[in-house]
C-alpha cells in the first residue's frame, strides 16, 4: 500500500509539472506520468480497464480533421470504466508520440494559437480529472 | 482628397476599453487553492477565469477587450502557477 502511495505521490508531482510545463518542457513530465501508470503495481487494473479497448478505431470515430479546428467534441464512452481506459491509452500514446498530444490539443481544445495552450486544455480537462478519478478506482480494488 | 472611414467605430472600441480597464483595476478578486493538488489549482484558475469574464463580460463584443481578457487570464495563470510552485517550495506553513 504504501508503494501505491509513493507511486501516487510521483504521479502528482509529475502533473504539477506538466500544469506548469511550456511547450519546450512538457515532454518530460508526460514521459513520467505515463511510465509511473505503467507500473506493475497497477498492470491488473490498467489491464481491467482497457480490456476490449480499440484507440486506433475510437480515434478514427472521433476524427474532425474536417470539422472546424477547436470546436470539435470528443463522444467518450457512457462506461466511465471505459472512459478511464481510453484516457489511459491517450496518455501512453502522447508519451509516445509527443506532436500527436499537440495536434490532438490543436483539434479538440483549440483556443489560441498557442501550441501549448491544447496540451494545458488537455491536462487540466483530461488528464487531472483523470488521475483522480484512477486514484480512487485503484483505492477502493 | 482622401476619407477615412470607421473612425467613429475605433473611437468608441477605445472607449469601451477605457471603461472596461477601469473595472478591472485595482483588486480583482481572492481565490484560495491547495499548491499540493492540480485539481485544486486548475479550480483556482476558473474561478479566476470567471473573475475575469464577469468583470469584462458587457464589453464581451468589443476585439479589444477580447483580447485584453485573454492577455489578463493568460497572466493570472502564470502568476499562480508561479505561486503554487513557490508554496510548495516553502512547504506546509507549522
Amino acid at each position: 500500500m504504501s508503494n501505491r502511495n509513493d507511486i501516487f505521490t510521483q504521479i502528482n508531482n509529475a502533473v504539477l509539472d506538466l500544469q506548469a510545463a511550456q511547450h519546450q518542457t512538457f515532454e518530460r513530465p508526460l514521459k513520467a506520468l505515463a511510465r509511473l501508470l505503467q507500473n506493475e503495481e497497477f498492470t491488473p487494473i490498467n489491464a481491467q480497464l482497457m480490456e476490449g479497448l480499440d484507440l486506433d478505431a475510437f480515434l478514427k470515430e472521433n476524427d474532425c480533421a474536417s470539422g472546424m479546428i477547436g470546436s470539435a467534441t470528443i463522444d467518450w464512452p457512457e462506461d466511465p470504466k471505459k472512459s478511464m481506459g481510453y484516457i489511459l491509452l491517450l496518455i501512453q500514446k502522447f508519451a509516445a508520440e509527443p506532436k500527436f498530444m499537440t495536434d490532438f490539443g490543436y483539434y479538440y481544445y483549440h483556443s489560441d494559437n498557442k501550441l501549448i495552450s491544447g496540451i494545458r486544455f488537455i491536462t487540466g480537462q483530461m488528464i487531472i480529472p483523470f488521475i483522480r478519478d484512477y486514484k480512487m478506482f485503484v483505492e477502493n480494488k | 482628397m482622401v476619407k477615412i472611414q470607421g473612425l467613429g467605430k475605433l473611437q468608441r472600441q477605445l472607449s469601451d476599453a477605457q471603461k472596461a480597464l477601469q473595472g478591472v483595476d485595482g483588486e480583482l478578486g481572492s481565490v484560495s487553492f491547495n499548491p499540493q493538488d492540480p485539481a485544486s489549482i486548475e479550480a483556482a484558475m476558473a474561478q479566476v477565469d470567471a473573475m475575469i469574464d464577469e468583470k469584462l463580460g458587457n464589453y464581451a463584443s468589443n476585439p479589444l477587450i477580447g483580447r485584453l481578457a485573454e492577455q489578463m487570464k493568460a497572466s493570472y495563470r502564470e502568476q499562480l502557477l508561479e505561486r503554487a510552485a513557490a508554496a510548495r517550495l516553502e512547504g506546509p506553513s507549522e
